[in-house]
């Protein structure tokens, strides 16, 4: 690849992003490494071996390098999905590396053969002036603020708050079983369980207080009763005693 | 200057890049608009009621400045792609500052499930019980798992990063696709303008969904053929390579637009036949033909059964609405009519159809124009029978049961429309000499019809996301009642099937990553809100092997769109399914009430026995 650096630097490229979205421990920095890997890299390879000197305009290589890449990440996924091991972090990284690599050796033998050689584009013309420089930085100041804006979770008090009362799912294997209460109240609330066990003369009182997103969790056995004996929880609120609030019931074996 | 030498001059001033001040000034009133539809968006999360101007004029503070730069004459090539691809990416940040940030268009929740499957079980192809079909299309999530699992990114922000590149590939792809058809940089900008004005445009074509990714590679697609006829005889194979890899990727990718490359690409060979050119793309046409076949009858042949009905149904309804059988469907309702629902305001209303109405009296100069210059070549032609195709397809939107296949079909037909209405040339008018006169009339038409088009493709009530998650009065962070029950679901590690309508199925599949059936599976749509319950119902759920039935009394159970959110504290419950749609689960043997929330309760079906089956 003697004599086409821009080849030389998408390659060296390719295998920075692969090695730094592998070993890099934090998930967000890898995005910096794994993003062009993927969606940018194998569509200027490809791009560039299937026209050898006769590089389209810039116009056009950007579409062809964006979309040829997810084209590419499309059928290299179904080539993975057939390989041992499936899809994984590394099997994508090789691949693409792979991909990038031949691609690369295809374009410079062509752009060899055909005698040319390929410089990349100057980007001096973009070289942009303070005002334009302090205005981009106000942009992508904004276009952050947006998006952190759009990430954050705030204070609602019109949002209408609810209990859930539940009862686990009992598996087959299962002695006993939970019963919980959660609040997704706006509040703290107070309540009032009782928990009817079938065949037992006294039914577990539970009262309780639950912030917003606290569960209180309580486990019931059948108490020797001979199974399958009926379970029944009703959750009262604490102001209105004389009302179920919630009910759910299900059969301990 | 035949059209060879304007081509070669046009491409030539693309080394001529972007001026930097005044595209860092209208960068910048992007940016603010942005900030502007975050916030709208915050507040109405917040539980206020911000006025809808602040997000709409979040919207003209986008588009506005872009619009009317793109009327100019004295804009160059690149500094003209480079606006439609500011246009098409802002406006696809005001879909990423509405979501929550989980998940909150129906379909994405379908396509997070797969991408969640793939990255648990490290295969594709893998079941999704509510539509089937998709597992046989995973070019989205295939692609999607290239970040995923190399950065274990979450399928909401992996998705976003993939479509954000679909959409920068598709403004990208339009723009040039149009220069090298119409030679004019000009015409170029103002056709993928026109384009962003598409119903779907805002926010369906933005959702992580497979159409999202495989309409971009359409048009490279359509990018390469247009190429193959003017580019060396030695670079059209390379041109025609990168169009199959292109093919065989939408294949994999979307059913839909594998068709339409396929029509689009028999169009082209003909007409290129028909004027007698050069390159004809019949390999490329026989290609898609073969594959997408190949692909429908060997691996996804259940593809047949999720289109057909929607496919007969929109012909029969469109048939009794045509003969006065059925009524028609009232306009900006997204799908559903309720009496809860707020409508559009009638400003809004006259905004959307003022934009059609322009759409529609554009057409005749556009195609004018297009007949006059263009008729030579076969993709105008096709451009111009797409643009007249277009208020066809609009037509269907008045019919109940096939609004949404024009819905769908609209936005491919649209593409032709943006090249006709590009080359009208408002912009160039200029009465007693005033330049700008021409240009303010197109930059004002070519933003209402972009407003226009998205006060009609999505509910006016919902332009503006409601909250998922809040902060509670003392602080701690609550869910909405569906993502409560997905969450609880998921703590829950049962491997029993579930069975729900619309809201509370979608997010038990993602972020409840629940195997859970919907709607007309086991016929749930009725079975859910019925009152009674009879034999067969039961037999239903049962052949299903559906355990827990989740029946969520709010009027938005079965709302795609306003189910997921939490509702306001003093919100009428009149709309609700009455108690006895819940309680007739009481009556069934061995079904027990595992899960009440007040507006959400589950029943837990105990599987039939085999004795109980013989008896019945």
């Amino acid at each position: 690849m003697r004599g086409h650096r821009d080849l030389r630097l998408i390659l060296a490229l390719t295998v920075v992003c692969a090695i730094g979205s592998l070993i890099t421990p934090l998930g967000a920095v890898r995005v910096i490494f794994a993003v062009p890997l993927a969606l940018v890299l194998p569509g200027y390879a490809i791009v560039a071996a299937a026209f050898g000197t006769r590089l389209p305009a810039w116009p056009e290589r950007i579409p062809l390098t964006l979309g040829i890449s997810l084209a590419t990440a499309a059928l290299t996924s179904l080539v993975l999905n057939y390989l041992p091991g499936g899809i994984h972090g590394f099997s994508w990284a090789l691949l693409l590396v792979l991909i990038v690599l031949f691609a690369c050796r295809s374009a410079a033998r062509r752009r060899g053969r055909l005698r040319g050689r390929h410089q990349p584009p100057s980007l001096r013309s973009l070289k942009p002036t303070p005002v334009a420089a302090a205005t981009t930085i106000a942009t992508v100041a904004m276009v952050v603020a947006a998006l952190i804006l759009a990430q954050v979770t705030f204070d609602n008090d019109h949002a209408a708050g609810f209990t859930q009362l539940w009862i686990a799912p009992p598996k087959p294997t299962d002695v006993s079983i939970r019963v919980g209460v959660t609040s997704e109240q706006q509040g703290t609330r107070a309540y009032r369980l009782v928990i009817d066990v079938e065949g037992q003369a006294e039914p577990v009182v539970e009262n309780f207080e639950l912030e917003p997103s606290q569960t209180r969790l309580v486990k019931v056995g059948s108490g020797g009763a001979p199974p399958p004996a009926g379970v029944e929880a009703k959750l009262y609120l604490r102001g209105h005693p004389g009302k179920v609030y919630r009910r759910v019931s299900t059969q301990l074996r | 200057m035949d059209a060879v030498a304007i081509r070669r001059q046009t491409f030539a001033m693309s080394r001529r890049l972007i001026i930097p001040n005044r595209f860092a000034v209208i960068a910048f009133a992007s940016g603010v608009g942005l900030l502007a539809c975050s916030l709208a968006n915050a507040l109405t999360r917040a539980g206020e009621a911000p006025t809808p101007w602040l997000y709409w004029l979040g919207i003209l503070l986008i588009a506005t400045p872009i619009l009317y730069r793109l009327t100019s004459e004295e804009a160059s090539p690149g500094e003209r792609l480079a606006l439609v691809c500011l246009l098409g990416l802002s406006l696809y940040g005001v879909k990423l500052v509405r979501d929550a940030p989980i998940f909150t268009f129906a379909d994405e929740f379908l396509h997070g499930y797969n991408s969640n499957q793939v990255s648990h079980y490290h295969h594709l192809f893998h079941s999704n019980p509510i539509l089937e079909t998709s597992r046989y299309y995973p070019g989205l999530e295939g692609a999607t798992s290239a970040l995923r699992t190399m950065t274990g990114m979450s399928a909401y922000t992996a998705g976003a990063v993939v479509i954000g590149a679909a959409r920068l590939t598709a403004m990208s792809a339009m723009f040039v696709l149009f220069w090298r058809v119409s030679g004019s940089d000009r015409i170029a900008g103002i056709g993928t303008a026109i384009f962003t004005g598409n119903f779907n445009f805002l926010f369906w074509s933005a959702q992580f969904s497979y159409q999202s990714m495989a309409f971009p590679l359409l048009l490279l697609i359509m990018l390469a053929v247009v190429e193959m006829d003017w580019a060396a005889r030695a670079a059209r194979g390379a041109w025609q390579a990168l169009a199959a890899l292109a093919i065989t990727a939408v294949v994999i990718t979307h059913h839909i637009t594998s068709y339409a490359v396929a029509v689009v690409l028999v169009a082209l060979s003909l007409l290129t036949a028909r004027a007698r050119r050069a390159a004809n793309p019949w390999r490329l046409a026989v290609l898609a033909v073969v594959l997408t076949t190949l692909w429908l009858v060997v691996v996804a042949s259940s593809t047949v059964g999720y289109i057909t009905p929607t496919v007969t149904n929109a012909i029969d309804s469109t048939l009794h609405t045509a003969s006065g059988e059925a009524p028609t469907r009232g306009l900006f309702q997204g799908g559903t009519a309720s009496a809860t629902i707020e409508q559009a305001p009638t400003l809004a209303r006259a905004v959307s159809l003022l934009a059609v109405l322009l759409l529609a009296a554009g057409l005749p100069f556009g195609l004018r124009t297009v007949w006059r210059r263009y008729r030579k070549q076969p993709i105008a032609v096709l451009f111009g029978i797409a643009a007249i195709g277009f208020f066809g397809a609009l037509a269907l939107r008045l019919t109940p049961a096939a609004w949404e296949s024009g819905n769908r079909a609209s936005e491919f037909l649209f593409i032709g429309l943006a090249f006709v209405l590009g080359c009208v040339g408002l912009e160039r008018w200029r009465p007693r000499g005033r330049e700008w006169l021409g240009r303010a009339l197109a930059g004002a038409a070519l933003t209402i019809i972009l407003v226009g088009g998205a006060i009609a493709g999505w509910p006016w009530d919902s332009q503006l996301a409601h909250a998922v998650k809040a902060h509670s009065e003392e602080g701690p962070t609550i869910s909405s009642p569906p993502l409560a029950m997905a969450e609880w679901a998921k703590k829950q590690d049962s491997e029993s099937n579930y069975g729900a309508l619309t809201a509370t199925s979608r997010m038990l599949l993602d972020p409840g990553d629940q195997k859970v059936y919907s709607d007309f599976e086991a016929n749930l749509v009725e079975v859910i809100p019925a009152t009674k319950i009879v034999p067969f119902q039961k037999a239903l759920l049962h052949e299903a092997h559906i355990r827990f039935v989740v029946i969520d009394r709010r009027a938005v159970a079965g709302d795609g769109i306003r189910g997921f959110f939490f509702s306001e504290g003093d919100a009428a419950t009149s709309g609700w399914l009455p108690r006895s749609a819940v309680t007739k689960f009481e009556k069934v043997p061995g079904a027990t009430r595992i899960y009440d929330s007040g507006s959400i309760v589950i029943y837990s079906i105990e599987p039939e026995r085999k004795n109980e089956t013989l008896r019945r």
